[in-house]
């Protein structure tokens, strides 16, 4: 059921109204079977390789390819516990909460994801001898394709919604909290594009007040019908912003903000809106959701150490802070074993420095995942060595662009399993993954 | 209520017809009278060309479109002159290179110029197409201080009518842009310069989103395709590589006479190009090759940089490309391949040999049969039009009640509340992407990624909460003072209003609905009406402009059709 029609036939208003009816007992049954998977996109390229660094023997690899430009002198880091995938590790030293989270299990970091059709191998690469997604290294083009939109505008947690049993289906199951919504895209459902915290205010009206005249208006206007392209897309967006401000604006009234500081700015502020309305969201009837954050300014082509507000040394900071109060704040509120986490970006940096003290487009870097099935304290997949020109530098000049060990679709396909998705659908949402031998990544404890 | 049965009886197809019907009897009750059939241009066509060609309608604009018809006020307004900002008056703190307190003071008077220049200005078709530009070549006030965007602005405006290798040149030789995708920091490694390296950011957007794009393109838009069926790449790593190194070498001028009393000051000139930096290291002087093109070696970077302009215009894809966008964001989103292949062929050639010849391109786009089609509104089809942005709505709202510049408080500072706050993408990709579709569709409508419950709830509050302080008197109200002091016709609003629902709606048909507005939306103002005037705490003021703002967004507004 479209959301148009779900609206025509119920009446978002109806649907709401019954809300306070539900019993405590009615939504702990629900909750029960409640899985969301929160996505956080670093938007504009993170350099994975300052925030993922070996502290072993190849720390003296990573020192030299980065030089004082950008290498992270090894005793500012902040070790992490054991070894994995043969190696010592450490995170950059803005990154103290999520070093903990890695220690206690809770979260594992995937080495060198990226975009890919079907496996590749630098030497393949160098001799043109594999199928390459279109536009590498262009931002929007690589953002597309690691959110699934390589045959379409529709992303993976989209399609993959939209393929989900019925029961475990919902309208406001995909929800960007930016304009930037591709992953969360369906073929043929919208996205909830929730901005406003929940304000069911608009102008002189009040969204959640059915009895006024003027929201009756805005809400008739909504559903008139067209049959020119463009005014029937407004009027369809009108009536999904009317629909999701009403839900979100009720799911706000019933929480209160969370007690842990996410931090300010734009990314906390929403990450911390969505940590507060996730634990009602089992009693408007959601079984599964996606969250699609994001969190840019990682294009550090210039400036890339120091505290400037757009440095990465900063931007991590940032991410910090605010996945460290999420995940106090899903303890707190008992959804911790009902929420994966994942950490995204289009593509890393090159391990050569640039001019201006940053880096540059390159393509394969390190993803982290948190949640509750999660095999934590590991990296998963195989660590690059960090040669220039080395075995995995896919870059006939030598910059230090590693050619991706895990397609972003393993990883997608993984989580979207954790959801719900059947095995058997996995090729109808991930078509490329027809040239994996594996589907999945095995970080999920079974 | 002929159209609601309409839909009820016809839900699939024929809306359009339906609607149509109503938009004529609409339209001859509107107060303002169309003229006579002897014109050569309709009300209702002079109003939408208004919204194509200008940031909307006014009273005066239409006037004059009808009276001069299209082609000749296109040309009368290629021979305005050009409209700059002038911040003579802010250039200290401007040029404050402090991110406190000095920016903060001048940061609602910035805002505000391009909105001035867009309600006000009457070069209304330049800066249409310095606005269009500016949603491809993209720079950012998130990265770039108020002083380097207003000077890119005025930049734009100069060349925005010229030929686009002019525009491409100047664009690359901009302190502004060159601060903001690095270009101004790209140095060769070398034995002299050990610490340097390439920095490829500026390279990368000048082919990808400036000029050719990734992949290759026929000339009426469509993508090229291999043996395989697979897009054509039109350009490799490598090749952006090579582009970097040809255009090493540019640094920023510094004024003259600057003195710097601060050290939070700089003394860049944000209004001069950039120019080849004397030192011999700064610029790679080896052979390159770009897309099979070679640079010889021992070209300065004032050679490189001419080559590499010879080789973007003279690309099969620059036409397309470049028409594509002027149509999308002038007329529609999803032209017909027909359409593309004829403004890229006057792209290609104005008639005079000449290549990118903006004047002619723009008038391509604009008179093109497909873009004029609607001018009768039974001839529009599902495909017409566009969503309108969040920009160009607040700024035809103000447009449309007669304002002569952005109302702001009296020191000069606008509070544009919108989900697209001109010169502030979040990135080079700007606001949205020309491939853009809407939310579950694969229907092109790059502007829908903007239509959020923010933007709509903006949308019912643009016209209150202005602010005009200190207020002087307690029976003073903030909103009629700012609307007031922007030469806003709040009188014209405010007696319409007061005569009667109908008048009222009359006012707005002809303002904002090219004199034509549907029974249906009609009947739902009269409801709007009867309510806001009971709400006795609002003044006359605030429910005439409720209810405009309820009008305007209604989906006979929000789409441009």
């Amino acid at each position: 059921m479209n959301r148009r029609h779900f609206i025509g036939a119920a009446g978002a208003a109806g649907l709401l109204s019954g809300l306070t009816f539900l019993s405590p007992l009615t939504r702990q049954v629900q909750a029960s079977d409640y899985r969301a998977l929160i996505v956080i996109d670093l938007a504009g390229g993170n350099d994975g390789h300052n925030m993922l660094i070996p502290v072993d023997g190849a720390y003296s690899d990573y020192e030299k390819a980065r030089t004082s430009v950008l290498a992270l002198p090894k005793d500012s880091l902040i070790r992490l516990n054991g070894t994995s995938v043969g190696h010592n590790f450490a995170l950059h030293p803005a990154m103290p909460k999520i070093a903990s989270l890695y220690n206690q299990e809770r979260l594992a970091f995937l080495s060198n994801v990226g975009a890919l059709i079907e496996p590749a191998t630098a030497a393949q690469v160098k001799a043109n001898a594999v199928r390459l997604p279109i536009g590498l290294l262009s931002h929007n083009d690589q953002a597309g394709f690691v959110q699934g939109a390589s045959e379409d505008t529709s992303g993976w947690a989209g399609r993959g919604l939209e393929t989900l049993p019925s029961s475990l289906k919902h309208r406001v199951g995909a929800v960007a909290l930016s304009n930037n919504r591709t992953l969360v895209q369906g073929r043929r459902s919208s996205v909830s594009i929730v901005t406003n915290g929940g304000n069911a205010w608009w102008g002189r009206s009040n969204l959640m007040q059915d009895d006024d005249v003027i929201t009756q208006s805005v809400k008739r206007m909504a559903r008139w019908q067209f049959a020119n392209d463009y005014e029937r897309i407004y009027a369809n967006s009108l009536n999904d912003s009317v629909s999701d401000s009403v839900m979100f604006a009720q799911a706000r009234q019933m929480t209160a903000a969370p007690a842990e500081d996410f931090g300010s700015g734009w990314f906390p502020g929403q990450l911390q809106f969505v940590a507060r309305v996730l634990p009602v969201m089992p009693s408007f009837g959601m079984r599964r959701q996606v969250f699609f954050l994001t969190h840019g300014g990682f294009d550090t082509h210039t400036s890339q150490r120091g505290s400037g507000e757009q440095s990465q040394d900063t931007l991590l900071s940032v991410l910090d802070k605010a996945l460290g109060a999420l995940d106090a704040t899903l303890r707190s509120t008992g959804m911790a074993d009902k929420v994966m986490v994942m950490v995204m970006t289009e593509f890393g940096r090159t391990l050569r420095p640039g001019s201006g003290g940053g880096s540059e487009h390159a393509w394969g870097t390190h993803w982290m995942v948190m949640g509750p099935q999660v095999e934590g304290a590991q990296v998963h997949g195989r660590f690059p060595p960090l040669l220039p020109g080395g075995s995995d530098d896919g870059d006939t000049e030598g910059n230090g662009r590693f050619v991706p060990t895990i397609s972003a679709d393993q990883v997608g396909a993984t989580l979207m399993g954790w959801l719900g998705l059947e095995s058997a659908q996995t090729l109808s949402v991930f078509p490329n993954l027809k040239n994996f031998a594996n589907h999945t990544v095995p970080f999920l404890r079974a | 209520m002929e159209f609601l049965k309409c839909v009820v009886l016809g839900t699939v197809v024929f809306l359009a017809a339906c609607g149509q019907q109503e938009s004529n009897r609409s339209y001859s009750m509107g107060q303002v009278q169309p003229p006579a059939a002897s014109a050569k241009v309709s009300y209702y066509a002079a109003s939408r060309f208004a919204e194509q060609a200008a940031f909307g309608p006014t009273q005066e604009l239409v006037a004059e479109i009808q009276a001069k018809g299209f082609e000749k006020w296109i040309d009368d307004q290629f021979a305005l002159p050009t409209t700059q900002v002038d911040y003579s008056s802010k250039a200290a703190l401007l040029r404050d290179w402090d991110m406190g307190a000095s920016e903060r003071a001048v940061w609602g008077w910035y805002r505000a110029q391009f909105p001035h220049m867009a309600i006000g200005a009457s070069d209304q078709l330049r800066l249409r197409v310095t606005w269009s530009l500016s949603q491809w070549i993209a720079v950012s006030d998130r990265r770039l201080k108020p002083i380097a965007v207003l000077d890119w602005m005025n930049l734009l405006q100069r060349v925005a009518l010229s030929d686009y290798k002019t525009i491409l040149e100047q664009v690359t030789k901009s302190p502004s842009m060159g601060w903001y995708l690095d270009n101004s920091q790209n140095r060769p490694k070398s034995e002299a310069c050990p610490w340097c390296a390439p920095n490829e950011n500026y390279a990368r957007e000048l082919m990808q989103l400036f000029s050719i794009g990734i992949v290759e393109l026929n000339t009426d838009g469509s993508v090229k395709k291999d043996a395989a069926g697979r897009p054509i790449e039109t350009y490799t790593q490598r090749d952006v590589e090579q582009l970097a190194m040809a255009l090493t070498g540019w640094r920023n001028q510094q004024l003259a006479n600057f003195v710097q009393t601060k050290q939070s000051q700089n003394g860049t000139d944000w209004a001069a190009p950039m120019v080849p930096d004397e030192w011999d290291a700064a610029h790679d002087w080896n052979a390159k090759r770009v897309m099979g093109k070679r640079f010889p070696a021992g070209q300065n970077a004032e050679r490189d940089l001419q080559t590499a302009l010879s080789l973007l215009i003279s690309h099969n894809n620059t036409a397309p490309f470049v028409s594509l966008r002027l149509i999308q964001n002038l007329v529609k989103s999803n032209p017909s391949p027909g359409y593309i292949q004829r403004v890229a062929t006057v792209f290609l050639n104005n008639g005079r040999g000449q290549v990118g010849d903006m004047k002619a391109v723009v008038k391509a786009v604009l008179l093109d049969p497909e873009a004029r089609e609607a001018d009768d509104p039974s001839k529009a089809s599902k495909t017409s039009g566009k969503l309108r942005e969040p920009f160009q709505q607040t700024i035809a709202v103000w447009r449309g009640i007669g304002c002569q510049r952005l109302p702001t408080d009296i020191d000069g500072n606008a509070n544009l509340n919108t989900e697209q706050a001109p010169f502030n993408p979040e990135s080079v990709f700007s606001f949205y992407a020309p491939t853009d579709t809407a939310s579950g569709t694969n229907i092109l409508a790059p502007e829908q990624r903007l239509l959020n419950a923010q933007e709509f709830n903006t949308r019912l509050g643009q016209l209150s909460g202005l602010n005009w302080s200190p207020i002087l008197r307690n029976d003073e109200d903030p909103n009629a003072l700012s609307m007031g002091a922007a030469g806003c016709d709040v009188s014209s609003l405010l007696a319409a209003y007061r005569a009667s629902p109908t008048a009222f709606q009359d006012y707005l048909a002809a303002r904002f609905f090219r004199g034509a507005m549907p029974a249906t939306l009609r009947l739902e103002l009269t409801r709007v009406h009867k309510e806001l005037q009971s709400k006795n705490y609002l003044n006359e003021l605030a429910q005439a402009s409720s209810l405009l703002q309820y009008a305007l967004l209604s989906p006979y507004f929000g789409a441009v059709r």
